[in-house]
Parts: structure tokens; sequence; C-alpha cells
């Protein structure tokens, strides 16, 4: 169950990312005026494999401490991997150094969005509970 | 040993009390038979010695090994209970499952902290930091009402 919630929230995440990354591209790089549907349907299967490899590697319970850092960097790699197969399976760009490189500016810009979505909302969580604790204490 | 029974005065409430220099297994089996350890009491284990510990006093239950000890301010006592027996015996007071292997006192959290991936970190009132798993946050937020 925690998994498949885990699983339906990094999902959530990676696709409004990788969504707002694609509406980007497609306005100010790919010089076209519409789109195959086709590209809402690989961002959405983009997202369920990230997400997927995602809940994977970060379980609800069991995470030692220490490994965190050691493991987002994994993470990070895991999904730059991702991105560039399914995105050249896809077609979304070309073997040429800029164009490889505007894709790994992607992933990156995409990799930040989620995580300073989920930063700020986990901050939100435990500020509401500090100021609870705050409450307790004074009474 | 010597039994003394004494009615109560009117309107006072039952009462039963134990003088004991030490708790000696025979004591500690009388405690328990007779509640003590719903009435929010535990037992906790240094060496051969027992003592009855005050909940309050304990900041965290924490299981090695399948072992389960309680840590105060700076004494650490085991204890024999399970960590889910803890849990189920402490769920009404301050006490809720902050990870696998921890159950932690709500008053004794000086404040959080948010990690990776949905886990927080709770500093303690005695400096120390622990934990909080991510599918026991909403434990947490039920606890204090949010």
């Amino acid at each position: 169950m925690n998994f498949l919630k885990s699983f339906i929230r990094n999902t959530a995440y990676i696709t409004t990312g990788s969504l707002l990354v694609s509406a980007v591209m497609v306005t100010f790089f790919s010089g076209l005026d519409s789109i195959k549907s086709v590209i809402l349907w690989q961002n959405l299967l983009l997202g369920l494999i990230c997400g997927f490899v995602s809940a994977l590697l970060f379980p609800e319970n069991n995470m030692p401490k220490l490994e965190s850092p050691l493991r987002h960097a994994v993470h990070f790699l895991l999904m730059t991997a991702i991105v560039m197969l399914c995105g050249y399976l896809f077609g979304w760009y070309y073997l040429s150094l800029p164009s490889v490189l505007l894709m790994l500016g992607s992933v990156a810009v995409v990799y930040a969005f989620v995580y300073f979505s989920t930063a700020m909302q986990y901050r939100d969580i435990a500020n509401k509970i500090n100021k609870e604790l705050e409450e307790r204490d004074d009474d | 040993m010597k039994i003394t029974i004494q009615a109560p005065r009117e309107g006072e409430e039952e009462e039963i009390i134990i003088r004991a220099g030490s708790i000696s297994p025979h004591t500690f089996a009388l405690i328990e038979a007779l509640g003590g350890k719903s009435s929010g009491r535990l037992v906790g284990y240094v060496g051969e010695c027992m003592e009855i510990l005050q909940t309050e006093l304990i900041f965290y239950f924490e299981a090695v090994d399948n072992r389960v000890f309680a840590y105060c301010d700076s004494e650490v006592y085991e204890v024999k209970q399970k960590l889910y027996e803890i849990e189920e015996l402490l769920c009404n007071d301050n006490f809720f499952r902050a990870s696998k292997s921890t159950v932690l006192n709500i008053s004794k959290i000086k404040r959080i902290a948010p990690l990776f991936n949905g886990r927080f970190e709770a500093l303690l009132k005695n400096g120390e930091k622990t934990v909080i798993s991510r599918q026991y946050v909403s434990v947490l937020k039920q606890k204090l009402g949010i």
C-alpha cells in the first residue's frame, strides 16, 4: 500500500514536471506549431517508469539515514539514464551535442522541480507540526 | 511479607500501596497481576536491578537485536515487552510509532525537520536526534490534531 502511494505520488510529480518541460521545449525550441498527441502518452509512460523506479529506490521504511545522499545520487543518475533512453526511443532529441545537452538540461530542470516541490511540501508539514509542539510546550 | 487490608474512608478510591525497598520478581509478578502495566508504568531492567519506569520521563523506546530499550534523559533501561506491545500499551499517552524500530514520546520532541523523501528528523529535548519514517508522520499529525 505504501509502495503504491509512493509510486502514484512520484509519478504525478514527475509527469507534471515532464509535461511542463515538454511544453517549453515544443514552444520555444522545436519550431513546430502543433504536436502529435502521442507525446502526451510518452510523457505519461516516462512518468510511470520513473515513478516506479523512484518508489523502489526510496521505500517508506528501513532506509538508513547515512545512505540518503548516495541514494539520491544514484536516483538522479538512474532518472537521467531512463529519460535519455526513452527520449531517444521517442525521438525527442538527436545524437548531436546541442540536442543531448538540451535534453540533459531538461532532465535537471524536471529533477529540480520535483525535488523542490516535495521539499516545500515536507517543510510545510514540519512547520505545522513544530507549531503544534510549541503550543503544547507553552501549555 | 506483611499484608494489611484497610477499608478506605467514605468517598476515597480503593488503593493498593506496595512498600518495598526494591522490586523482587515476586513483587513484579504481583504488580503485573494487579494490572500494573495498564497503569501506564513499565518495569525497566539495568543488569539485575528492576525499576518501575515513569513513562513521562522516557524519551523513546528502541528495538535493537530483538531487545527493547527505554531511553530516558541519561539512563537506558531494557524492557521485556515487544515494541508493538509498548505501542499498544502507550497509545493513549503521548507515544507513537515513529519507525519500524522506535516508539517516540511526543512531549520529548523539541522540533522536527524534513529529511529526504518524506522522512523527518526529530530533535529531542535531550539533544538526541531520531528519524520519523514517512509512513508514521500521519500518525504524529493525527496525535497532534493536525
